[in-house]
């Protein structure tokens, strides 16, 4: 038991390491906005620690937050998102408006020592998802060089 | 020569002259079935210009035109049905785009398809490029700020956040 214990602690910990990180905070403020807590994901833990070893497409870690089941009414304007992402030092990069999917898609980019962080917002129908992803120079490179390609590809 | 690209909005550009796209073309974005938005600030395209190969002449080419640009955007919209914008919501576009530091260098009028390429001027350089791409159910604005010639946006498609076309050809 104590070994499982133990386990469960280390695939977890890459998700919390450098906890009380600004994702964490937006999430809660996500949470708070709708009022709606955020759904569990089972083995969200491993599939971190599995991305950190296996830096899929130079990504080095992500977080992740889907909202289900929420007011449509209230999901957040383009601008109350620029405000609350702009003010954290994200920069806008990448924003699809798709009203044939009813979909919103705003992407942020920023500097994060020397990899690169994106945060990923995805507002459809009764449904929010939040991804960060912290990805190495050349992952970033080919997201800049082909934003829009780079978009459909990660989009579900 | 068909050069399907397409047009941007610059948003820094000189220092007291700023470039907005204006609100009536904002509000496209509800009329359309899609709206795409790309946006690179210096820090970013310096990124992308760090992954094109010297080795390759295209994208050595593509790495010395972003090495002096400030920004690139662009901004697509896709319609549903012809006639979900009109005359006069390019018509506040150029509008800004005017003497003296705005000069209309190329017009390209076809049955379908309208594109037009403004350049700014200062100090008798060019600072920089707007592309404004109008189709019947498409409309594109490319702002490049930075130096740049009308003959070397061709170096850059596909690179930076813009878009990937042909030379002769459609995208």
């Amino acid at each position: 038991m104590k070994r499982f214990v133990l386990a469960l602690t280390v695939l977890a910990l890459p998700v919390f390491a450098g906890g009380g990180s600004d994702f964490d905070s937006m999430v809660r403020s996500m949470e708070n906005h709708y009022g709606v807590k955020k759904t569990y994901i089972p083995f969200l833990g491993f599939a971190n620690f599995v991305v950190k070893v296996a830096r899929p497409a130079g990504a080095r870690d992500f977080k992740l937050a889907i909202f289900e089941h929420v007011d449509q009414s209230r999901h957040p304007s383009l601008e109350d998102m620029d405000r609350r992402f702009v003010s954290a030092g994200w920069k806008p990069f990448v924003r699809v408006l798709s009203n044939r999917k009813r979909e919103r898609v705003q992407i942020y980019a920023r500097e994060k020592g020397r990899d690169h962080e994106l945060m990923v917002t995805t507002f459809e129908n009764d449904e929010t998802v939040m991804v960060r992803v912290r990805i190495n120079a050349e992952g970033m490179a080919k997201w800049v060089n082909n934003p829009r390609a780079m978009c459909g590809r990660n989009s579900r | 020569m068909k050069t399907t690209i397409a047009g941007l909005v610059v948003v820094m550009g000189l220092a007291a002259q700023t470039l907005k796209l204006p609100i009536d073309i904002e509000n496209l974005s509800k009329a359309a079935t899609e709206t795409v938005d790309v946006t690179l600030d210096g820090s970013m395209i310096r990124f992308a210009e760090r992954f094109l190969s010297d080795g390759d002449a295209d994208q050595a080419k593509a790495k010395r035109l972003l090495r002096g640009l400030n920004s690139i955007q662009v901004k697509k919209f896709e319609f549903a049905r012809e006639g979900e914008y009109s005359e006069r919501d390019l018509q506040s576009i150029r509008s800004q785009l005017q003497a003296p530091n705005w000069s209309r260098m190329v017009h390209v009028k076809g049955l379908r398809e309208n594109t037009e390429v403004f350049s700014q001027m200062r100090a008798g350089e060019m600072t920089g490029l707007v592309v404004l791409s109008a189709e019947p159910r498409e409309l594109t604005i490319v702002h490049i700020d930075g130096p740049i010639k009308p003959e070397d946006i061709a170096s850059l498609s596909g690179h930076a956040g813009l878009p990937r076309w042909n030379r002769g050809g459609d995208r």
